[in-house]
């Protein structure tokens, strides 16, 4: 009987034990790159057999010491900080605060910092700095009673937060009611009275925006819902109950901090009893920053990288963002809605319109400002002061600074030198400088008869004193590109054009600023102007510099960069975008969109609730919709329920395929350089011999996956690379030993040294710096505000360096995309709503990055400028406005700073999946920015349908145009999706040769070929955790096997004895 | 009816139960994931043979096999549930996406869990009078 339950016990368990096993088995086996990305285990060796002593180190490191890097990525950080945070008001000399000021930190913000993003934007916080240590180490004495409140577990229930379910999870503010702070605290204020520092926080991430949620911010009523990016109820009463005390004489100062990467709402601030704030964006690890900006032992420098408005409802773009679907959709058989749907969005009918166009942001406040100032028609009713808190480029010191002796040099065809001299007028103060230059371009008759818009001034480049004493001057001199001068011209000559009339560079500044020293200038050359309609002063026209320029539609209309479709030419730019402006998209039917236009300021209304711009779904935009889901592919394509006349299925032909596996004798590593020691262009034809090595398998492999990695080839020594987040430097959840998880410098060192055992794991007392994740930067918007070019540099040569050490030759980032709303989420990753400023800046990133072997992946190129519905949403916009501000970000790092690789958009281009436009990926990236490393997809699994969304798109799909190279996934090799094109589709196969070609290229040329040399041999191998599952498999099944048997054995024993029994 | 019953032990009323709740969790399953990606038709189907096969046991007076069954369809319709609704968890789990679990998915599996606890319970208990 005993035996019986034994055995019973036993077949059970162990069948759940198989079951189990087998099936996380499978699991496992269909994410095998993406475990072992993740837990960093071993899937290939690197064997050498070559010359031991030839140096393979291709990208060398500037530290000897992992703690010298982390320590200076910890510094930069902290310059980066001090360098971006924006004073915004500083009333009679509030700030900075005296050392040994005893003061008041305010707010659940305030001991629980915003430091970064969520999702992609996650940096390592564990070598953050507080608020609290930061002001401490700064000589402040903080309030105690406030500190033991706030970091109490009774006041945990006033920490931001988040509500709701996965998909349509929502921020919450919180915060402690003043209420609650004055009756446990109120009695304290008195002794830290120096200052209140009230802390305003809000964060931000990937896979939600912030408008009309279900947040706690307060509903003015302005349509926007309840506004996150407000105040909330408790944090009014919290400034009311501070500005209480103020009046009682209790504390001296206000002083808010705006932790958030984006604006909030800025109105509140004009608010006099408030006498200073700051906005220090996300604050990344350089925390220690803030202490030292208001003790004064930094001077803020930073300018605002985005236009505060007073009220978001004032902001036109806010009208046509969110979640918009097609009408008609439903009734040409387009899925609008999802059940149950994880991401509860349609991803075939969702749209956006950016119907502003050009005027976006900055381009906007200060064009209707100055059409006011000049008297031009249809400007509407506008009142600059009741729609701008502070404008784009704004910023104070404490030190005062003036610009002298402005001089502009041509130099060469077509730049600019702008030399302007900065003085430190103060006698206490140091500081740096930042001198933005902007253009006023003409708006004439051939701007308005081809539908050119010419906003008022834009960003054309910016320069960066060193830190002047009180007294001392620098000249800076700033070389600024023509080609910014030219306007797209979409219409009439479909390209660049120098439009003739007069131009004015400005110095100095914001945005608005500039405005009024060009008005100033106009005014001084003839021009009418109402000064009386100016604000902010009438301007300085010494600061404005005019020039005239006659038609030029030839100067700009070849691209500069070399192409990397020929490897020869400079294509010639003309419109590739047509079908993303809805007015010019064949299939557009009926649609028709106003865009805004300098002639008419109403064309967008500003009726948050219903003002957005309608569009209906056509048969047209339905059939391109499906055509990036080709019949034959995927796992979920085509499926049923898509109407039939929709299935496209990729053509049968007859071409001669690539030639695979005829082996050569060449290793990767042979590509570098020929003979004679130069580089081997990819275009020399022993690239050809080189791919015809590669065998069908291996180039399904290398299309087909990518999460986070390129996978290896063992034939030709072609490593497995590693390709991490994110936009804000590496770091996160990828790295779970620190620097050690890959096997990068670090490893190898910490290896040579003999700190790594035999079974992988490492040796006891390594120094602790190992296991850190890598430097966390503020949000990108801190990196624009520096405006300093070198420091951008610097901070990513730090960001290489960490690759270099930690064994990653790939960044998911840096984040190119627009801050088209502040409602976005992610903006976080992102650096301005200028496309200027965030290429001029990303591309100096950028270099630092690729310095060191790392590529960038900079995303999510483009028109990812939304969360909600970012999957596959249909976005239009004028190629103006396209290539003008959205893409010149992507362009300008390409061009500027040798960025390799982008990662493209979730969103679609018109009705075009960002990964299968070939317009983008062949045209504009490769052909005319001359990129030449890959297109890896945004997460593929998001895409596919894998998860629970419609699928929109196909790996095939989007390397057969030319869209994409590799998956941000392993489900089309798991899958088989290239499988069924290994005959009868040599369009298709050749696509895949050049997609492959170009994964090899691009590791070719990053550290992941540190250590190989032509002797090498990469061997792949099953990773520890793989063999240790089919063990464990095998011995579970066994004793099920056993038990099976152990069971049937004991039914025909029985049996047996029941018969014996019956016959006895 | 009558007939049925006679003779059999606690563990048999528990098995019939254990046959009902099966029917009950695929149902449930099927009302929360029939419209979505990570719905296993599969494991709907594996249920209800595994409760009809049940049934022919027990109308074949197979008693002592019929829990066995039961549990083995309960499990390994469990097992297809979990492929299927893998990629959801580890996208939760990652929480790239800012998320968390629907109250849902924490319904139906407590209905899984309940069935094959239950059908394990079953497969221990005598199920006849001895």
């Amino acid at each position: 009987m005993k035996y019986k339950l034994v055995r019973k016990i036993t077949s059970v368990v162990s069948m759940f034990l198989a079951g189990i096993l087998l099936t996380g088995t499978v699991i496992a086996n269909e994410n095998a790159g993406a475990i072992s990305g993740t837990i960093g285990a071993q899937t290939f060796k690197v064997v050498q057999e070559g010359d031991a002593d030839q140096d393979t180190e291709y990208y060398k490191s500037e530290y000897d010491d992992i703690s010298d890097l982390v320590s200076a990525g910890k510094a930069k950080a902290t310059q980066v900080l001090e360098e971006g945070a924006v004073l915004l008001k500083n009333e009679n000399g509030a700030l900075p605060l005296a050392k040994g000021s005893k003061v008041s930190l305010v707010g659940v913000t305030g001991y629980d910092p915003v430091y970064g993003g969520t999702g992609s934007g996650t940096i390592s916080v564990s070598a953050a700095v507080s608020y609290v240590t930061s002001l401490e180490e700064a000589g402040l004495e903080l309030n105690p009673a406030l500190k033991d409140a706030y970091m109490s577990e009774d006041w945990a229930q006033y920490k931001r937060g988040t509500e709701g379910q996965f998909g349509t999870t929502t921020v919450v503010i919180r915060e402690a009611p003043w209420t609650v702070v004055d009756e446990k605290c109120g009695s304290s204020f008195a002794q830290y009275g120096d200052a209140a520092i009230f802390v305003v926080g809000r964060v931000g991430g990937e896979g939600y925006d912030h408008i009309k949620t279900n947040g706690d911010g307060v509903d003015s009523g302005d349509g926007l819902g309840p506004d996150y990016l407000g105040l909330n109820a408790n944090e009014l009463s919290v400034l009311e109950g501070l500005k209480a005390k103020k009046a009682a004489g209790e504390i001296s100062k206000i002083i808010v901090l705006i932790n958030y990467s984006s604006m909030i709402e800025g109105g509140f601030l004009a608010d006099p009893a408030i006498d200073a704030a700051m906005w220090v964006g996300a604050l990344g690890v350089g925390g220690a920053a803030v202490g030292r900006l208001l003790t004064g032992d930094a001077s803020p420098s930073g300018r605002l990288p985005d236009t505060m408005w007073v009220d978001n409802a004032m902001n036109p773009v806010n009208v046509n963002f969110g979640r918009r679907t097609y009408d008609g959709a439903d009734e040409l058989g387009v899925p609008t809605q999802l059940g149950t749907g994880m991401y509860p969005a349609s991803t075939l009918a969702s749209y956006v319109v950016y119907q502003e166009g050009m005027y976006l942001g900055y381009r906007y406040t200060e064009t209707r400002y100055e059409d006011l100032v000049l008297g031009t028609p249809n400007v509407g009713d506008y009142d600059y002061e009741s729609v701008v808190a502070y404008p784009f480029g704004y910023g104070l010191s404490y030190a005062d600074f003036a610009l002298s002796d402005v001089k502009v040099e041509r130099e060469g065809e077509r730049n600019y030198v702008v030399s302007v001299t900065v003085t430190n007028t103060s006698d206490t103060y140091s500081g740096k400088h930042s001198v933005p230059v902007y253009i006023s371009k003409p708006y004439g008759d051939y701007a308005r008869e081809n539908q050119i818009q010419v906003p008022s001034v834009e960003l054309v480049d910016f320069g960066k004193t060193g830190i002047l004493a009180p007294g001392q001057s620098e000249t800076l001199k700033i070389t600024v590109d023509e080609k910014f001068f030219s306007s797209y011209d979409a219409h009439g000559a479909k390209g660049y054009v120098l439009m003739e009339g007069d131009y004015y560079l400005a110095v100095g500044g914001s945005a608005h600023d500039a405005v009024n020293n060009v008005l100033a200038a106009k005014k001084a050359n003839g021009i009418a102007v109402d000064e009386s309609k100016m604000v902010g002063g009438t301007g300085d026209a010494a600061l404005a510099y005019k020039f005239h320029l006659d038609f030029d539609s030839e100067k700009y209309a070849y691209s500069d960069a070399v192409s990397m479709i020929d490897g020869t030419s400079n294509v010639r730019v003309t419109n590739l975008f047509d079908f993303v402006d809805i007015n010019l998209y064949e299939g557009r039917g009926d649609n028709h969109v106003e865009y805004y236009n300098r002639d008419n300021w109403a064309a967008v209304s500003l009726d948050m609730t219903d003002g957005f711009v309608k569009l209906s779904m056509t048969e047209q935009m339905a059939y391109d919709i499906y055509k990036q889901l080709p019949a034959q592919t995927g796992k979920y394509n085509n499926a049923p329920g898509v109407p039939d006349k929709y299935k496209q299925p990729f053509v049968k032909d007859d071409g001669e395929y690539p030639t695979y596996g005829k082996d050569a004798g060449l290793m990767l590593i042979d590509m570098r350089y020929d003979e004679e020691g130069n580089e081997i262009s990819y275009f020399d034809p022993i690239w050809d011999t080189f791919m015809d090595q590669i065998t069908w398998e291996d180039t399904v492999k290398l299309v087909s996956s990518g999460f986070h990695l390129t996978e290896a080839v063992e034939t030709v020594a072609k490593p497995e690379t590693n390709d991490e987040n994110g936009p804000n430097g590496f770091g996160g959840w990828a790295f779970r030993s620190g620097y050690l998880s890959n096997q990068g410098l670090a490893w190898r060192k910490v290896n040579a040294e003999g700190g790594i055992n035999a079974d992988g794991t490492f040796v006891e007392g390594l120094n602790e710096d190992y296991f850190g994740k890598g430097t966390g930067f503020p949000a990108n918007g801190i990196m624009a505000a520096t405006m300093n070019k070198q420091l951008a540099y610097e901070a990513g040569q730090i960001i290489g360096e960490d690759g270099l050490w930690n064994g990653c030759s790939g960044l998911y980032g840096l984040g190119m995309n627009i801050h088209r709303s502040p409602y976005s989420g992610r903006t976080c990753e992102y650096y301005s709503e200028c496309g200027t400023l965030t290429g001029l800046i990303g591309a100096m990133e950028s270099a630092g990055v690729e310095s060191k072997g790392v590529h960038v992946y900079n995303k999510h190129c483009a028109l990812n400028d939304q969360e909600v519905n970012r999957h596959g949403i249909c976005t239009w916009v004028t190629e103006q406005a396209l290539r003008e501000i959205y893409l010149r970000a992507f362009e300008l790092p390409i061009t500027m700073g040798g960025a390799w690789n982008t990662m493209a958009s979730f969103s679609r281009f018109g009705v075009e999946a960002g990964a299968a436009c070939t317009a983008l990926g062949t045209d504009f990236l490769r052909g005319e920015c001359g990129m030449k490393g890959i297109i890896v997809t945004d997460a593929y699994g998001d895409m596919d349908g894998s998860q629970n969304c419609d699928p929109y798109f196909e790996m095939v799909y989007g390397v057969y145009v030319g869209g994409s190279d590799i998956p941000d996934g392993s489900q089309p090799m798991s899958e088989g999706h290239f499988l069924p094109y290994e005959t009868g589709y040599s369009e298709v196969a050749w696509a895949m040769r050049e997609s492959a070609k170009r994964v090899m290229y691009q590791t070719l040329w990053s550290n992941a070929m540190n250590g190989i040399s032509s002797g090498t041999k990469v061997i792949q191998i099953t990773p520890w955790w793989q063999t240790a599952l089919y063990t464990l498999d095998v011995i579970v099944c066994l004793i099920f096997a056993a038990s099976m048997i152990w069971t049937v054995a004991a039914l025909v024993k029985e049996g047996k004895d029941k018969k014996k029994a019956v016959r006895a | 009816m009558k007939e049925l019953m006679k003779n059999k032990a606690v563990g048999f009323r528990a098995t019939l139960a254990c046959m009902v709740l099966s029917l009950i969790t695929a149902a449930v399953y099927t009302g929360i994931y029939s419209s979505t990606r990570f719905m296993s038709w599969a494991a709907v189907g594996i249920i209800v043979a595994g409760v009809v096969l049940t049934a022919v046991l027990i109308l074949a007076k197979q008693f002592r096999f019929a829990p066995s069954l039961l549990m083995a369809a309960d499990f390994l319709a469990f097992l297809f549930y979990v492929y299927y609704i893998y990629f959801f968890v580890s996208s939760v789990a990652t929480g790239i996406q800012f998320s968390g679990f629907p109250p849902e998915f924490f319904v139906n599996i407590a209905f899984f869990v309940v069935t094959i606890v239950l059908s394990v319970v079953c497969v221990f208990l005598p199920q006849t009078e001895e």
